[in-house]
């Protein structure tokens, strides 16, 4: 996996990543806002995402759905904190596991900054995630208890190829 | 179900976790897992004991022996929860350039 887009040290808190996009901030920042189009790029890989609403105004909630099925659900949430169409975004962040009997499992909850930024006939987005709760996920599997995750995927990957 | 609660405070133990990435290679005796740690048999079996009881580890008694197997289930759910935002990022920002370019097309 290719970082090209990271600006920021393994484990640092903010994460801060930055791209250009060769369209206008307003449709950059459509992008991001409209559901329909974050369905398409959103998650693991492009158009793999399970739903997305948006509920666009402070204070309004945000919730792209990775998985959800008749057990659990699988996605990340949070809710709106500053709208300035075509320039800024702030959100806050939560990766939650929403059991079917109820229970939740969710991440402390971080804040995400997106800003764009005119750049000739594109543009430049900077996006700056910062207080994720712990190291290990900042930087991924790379220290910690992330040790034995890593064997771990390595070995799940064997053997389903 | 296995809480998440349960599993990282399993795993947030340097020795549960040296555990796991021996049993990772496969299937162990309790009495073999010992071994390399510099601690009483008593003090391993306690520790596998906290990973059994969070679904991460399965014990099985044949003979005298007790077997020691991982999980892979719940390791792969904890596994999952975890994000790594730099390359989630990085793979958001590749997805984006790609439908914004798709649609000027």
């Amino acid at each position: 996996m290719s970082l090209e887009f990271v600006r920021s040290e393994p484990g640092d808190d903010p994460i801060i990543v930055e791209g250009y996009f060769a369209v206008a901030p307003a449709q950059v920042f459509q992008a991001w806002t409209d559901p329909d189009i974050v369905m398409k790029w959103f998650g693991r890989a492009p158009n793999s995402l399970h739903a997305a609403t948006i509920d666009l105004r402070p204070g309004g909630a945000w919730q792209f759905l990775e998985l959800g099925d008749a057990e659990k659900s699988v996605g990340f949430e949070g809710e709106y904190l500053d709208i300035e169409p075509g320039e800024r975004l702030v959100f806050t962040w939560s990766k939650v596991i929403a059991h079917a009997s109820g229970d939740r499992d969710a991440t402390p909850t971080s804040q995400v900054e997106v800003t764009f930024t005119a750049n000739g006939r594109g543009t430049d987005v900077r996006l700056v995630h910062s207080a994720v709760h712990d190291e290990p996920t900042r930087r991924g599997f790379g220290g910690g208890w992330s040790f034995a995750f890593g064997t771990m995927s390595a070995l799940l990957s064997e053997k389903t190829t | 179900m296995q809480n998440l609660d349960t599993t990282f405070a399993a795993l947030s133990d340097g020795t549960r976790r040296a555990i796991l990435a021996r049993l990772v290679q496969g299937e162990a005796r309790l009495s073999d897992l010992a071994a390399p740690f510099d601690m009483s048999q008593t003090a391993v079996s306690k520790h596998v004991r906290v990973l059994r009881d969070a679904g991460l580890v399965e014990v099985e008694k044949r003979g005298r022996a007790r077997h020691c197997r991982l999980n892979a289930i719940v390791m792969k759910e904890a596994s999952d929860w975890l994000t790594d935002y730099q390359s989630f990022w990085t793979r958001q920002f590749e997805n984006l350039a790609q439908v914004l370019v798709g649609e000027n097309e």
